[in-house]
């Protein structure tokens, strides 16, 4: 008999058709080469498994990002589908192996992502930061401040303190009292909450529920749909929808309709929040040809944000920066580094992330500046890549160039660019302002600028170009003001504020900014 | 504002959270790792669980300066080297300690590449004729044994077998020089 061809050893152990692993060893002893092939047919099976998500049951069940055709909803769904690797290491390496579990890694069901000034009662807060796990069961009593929540389930979940919440299970929460907001994308419909009183079945939507001390429940409707019941009644949940608000009294069973309010709650998470913790050791990516690219002609200063993580406080990072780093307000700013599905599919990330104001902060909110290598001419170009979310009509940003750097100062009589009343602006100063465009919530843009002081007229001028496609292109606006004393007797900083009616939950992401002497060189500068 | 101050995402106090993600991230590479030491279906399995279990067990030893990967599969090869001591299964069925470790050692020099690897198999996967793709699709995506999808198909489970193991090599093929070019490609940019 003839001895097996060495292929149809290997392929019936990887079908499960033969255990004989040794005969498997024995050819590649004899024969080397085959070793290649071994490690060729034995890693695609493994990664073809991987792909197309056939692993075992238990596991498959909680990877659905490897499943390439997958359905994601809305932005809030991939952040879920991003945070997922986090939870499929819990349950394989916890849950799974519950027979030996330690006791100190119970199975989580939320993580902490996020936090504002707040207290918690008992616990110290050292174990109540940032990445946090909490298992099921676990009761949050919350005494102020806003605490944010990752449901191991996909929904995402605010509470403003004081607040006793109790983590049931992955797609549970029950509210004592306190005020609660959750987000539940489609992947999460079904969320619970409860309250004393009622059953709130999130049917896919952003909604606050509040229980006040004496039970009374009062539910407020954002966008889409829930479906409440009251405790021991008979009847069928009510549906309320997008902009309705119900207040349910334990006293006498009663119902009334009021109006809806969403400044009684916190915000839901961000994506940048879920995205930030999913991702290891915040691998910045390569950055070569970004930086060979910031040296271009035309360029005077500029910097990509990457979110890697010592963008901020490297001196040599970005091009035509003096040799120092950049100055920022810590947690305000954050690098968010880039993150992609295991599917290849979605991304995000990538960016600064610059906050809004903090209401405890003075109106004046310097975000971060940097001073330049050399000080600007007296025309020069500037451009801003960005999104800003959270956007409303009196929020405001500047990307500002100014002959100082105070913390305080509001840097209006110096040129700037940014967004003002819904519309993007760019101005000489602050009354003489040109702005184009309307302002759409969380839709990246492009806005650029070209400066001209004309010292023999004494005249400024100022032309803005909102995501301007062509270098060549005229701008969407011009205006022009005299020279005052104000003007800042050169242009050696550049920085970023944020303005006084900003929410701390607007969220600006930063992708580039740049100066340079043509319209062209400060778009190239921006653009990846 | 001193008293954001213990709110401010403490590193320690994500580095756990980093440190699940990382788990999580290193899986399919440490799976395929596993595979190619215990081909035997469930095997790797069972490995990889015990793996993931030590991998948090031993939190506080990682050195956060250093690569996840490399750590990680270093713990699964001794998890192996302990499963393959294991007396209830037959010789047959396993490698010797020598075997998984020149597997281990080859597994290393791939591992750099690993990512690449799957994002060109993707592209791989687009190229193949219909019917491979469909084949690829229904063994892989549904977990049915081959067994059981001959019988559906109506081929004998060898030839299906056989046409499995033709389609992976051409994949392979196919990365490999996907990988080759890409290499290529970028020296003429850099040149």
């Amino acid at each position: 008999m003839s001895e097996p061809r060495f292929e149809d050893l290997l392929r019936k152990v990887i079908d499960g058709e033969s255990h004989d692993v040794a005969a498997i060893e024995e050819a590649m002893e004899k024969d080397e080469s085959l070793l290649a092939e071994y490690l060729d047919q034995v890693e695609l099976d493994a990664m073809l498994e991987w792909e197309f998500g056939s692993e075992d049951a238990g596991q498959a069940e909680l990877i659905p990002i490897h499943q390439p055709k997958r359905k994601i909803v809305g932005t809030f769904a991939k952040a879920a589908a991003f945070i997922l690797p986090v939870a499929l290491a819990f349950y394989l390496g916890i849950q799974k192996g519950q027979h030996t579990q330690p006791s100190s890694t119970p199975a989580a069901v939320a993580v902490l992502i996020d936090s504002e000034d707040c207290v918690w009662e008992k616990k110290p807060a050292a174990q109540r930061s940032f990445g946090a796990s909490f298992a099921a069961g676990e009761t949050l009593r919350i005494r102020s401040g806003i605490a944010r929540f990752a449901m191991w389930g996909k929904a995402g979940v605010a509470i403003v303190g004081p607040a006793e919440i109790e983590l049931v299970s992955r797609e549970e929460i029950s509210v004592r009292y306190g005020s609660v907001s959750a987000f539940a994308p489609d992947e999460a419909i079904g969320f619970k909450v409860t309250t004393p009183d009622v059953e709130i079945v999130d049917l896919g939507t952003h909604f606050g529920a509040s229980v006040a001390q004496d039970g009374t429940t009062d539910v407020h409707v954002f966008e889409g749909e829930i479906s409440v019941q009251s405790k021991g009644s008979e009847e069928a949940g009510e549906l309320i929808t997008t902009g309705q608000a119900r207040r349910y009294t334990s006293v006498g069973d009663s119902k009334s309709v009021i109006s809806i309010d969403p400044e009684r709650f916190a915000e839901p998470p961000a994506l940048e929040q879920l995205l930030a913790i999913a991702t290891p050791n915040a691998a910045p990516r390569k950055s070569d040809s970004a930086k060979s690219k910031l040296d271009a002609p035309g360029i005077l200063a500029a910097q990509r944000f990457t979110g890697a993580e010592a963008e901020l406080s490297a001196p040599q990072n970005g091009s035509g920066f003096a040799d120092q780093p950049w100055w920022a307000k810590p947690v305000f700013t954050s690098p968010i580094p880039r993150v992609e599905s295991h599917s290849g599919g979605a991304s995000a990330g990538g960016f600064l992330l610059v906050r809004g104001r903090d209401k405890a902060e003075p109106f004046v909110a310097n975000r971060l500046h940097r001073k330049l290598d050399t000080e600007l001419p007296r025309t020069f170009y500037f451009a801003l890549r960005a999104n800003y979310r959270g956007h409303d009509d009196d929020d405001f940003f500047a990307l500002w160039i100014d002959s100082n750097a105070r913390e305080g100062a509001s840097h209006a009589e110096g040129p700037s660019l940014g967004i003002r009343e819904g519309r993007y602006f760019a101005r000489v100063d602050v009354a003489h302002a040109a702005s184009a465009g309307e302002v759409v919530d969380s839709e990246e843009f492009t806005i650029a600028g070209r400066y001209i002081w004309n010292a023999e007229e004494n005249r400024s001028e100022i032309a803005l170009w909102v995501n301007p496609q062509d270098p060549q292109s005229q701008p969407d606006a011009v205006c022009d003001g005299p020279v005052t004393k104000k003007l800042p007797r050169d242009f050696r900083f550049l920085g970023l504020r944020i303005g006084q009616y900003t929410e701390v939950s607007d969220r600006l992401s930063v992708h580039g900014l740049a100066t340079g002497t043509s319209l062209e060189s400060v778009l190239t500068a921006v653009h990846p | 504002m001193a008293r954001f101050s213990s709110e401010i995402p403490a590193d320690t106090d994500a580095r756990w959270a980093r440190y699940v993600a990382g788990i999580a991230k290193a899986q399919p590479g440490l799976r395929s790792f596993l595979r190619t030491l215990l081909p035997c279906p469930g095997d790797a399995d069972d490995v990889l669980q015990e793996t993931n279990l030590i991998l948090w067990q031993k939190r506080e030893e990682y050195d956060s300066t250093r690569d996840f990967g490399p750590w990680a599969r270093r713990i699964a090869y001794f998890q192996t080297l302990a499963h393959l001591k294991k007396r209830s299964r037959s010789r047959e069925s396993r490698f010797s300690e020598e075997m998984a470790e020149s597997l281990a050692v080859e597994c290393e020099r791939r591992a750099d590449a690993l990512e690449d690897r799957i994002q060109a198999l993707r592209t791989c996967l687009d190229k193949l004729p219909g019917d491979e793709r469909e084949l690829v699709e229904a063994r892989y995506g549904t977990g049915a044994s081959v067994k059981v999808m001959a019988g559906e198909i109506g081929r004998s489970a060898d030839a299906l077998s056989m046409h499995l193991y033709r389609v992976r090599q051409k994949l392979a093929e196919c990365i490999s020089k996907s990988l080759r070019g890409g290499e290529m490609e970028m020296k003429g940019g850099e040149g």
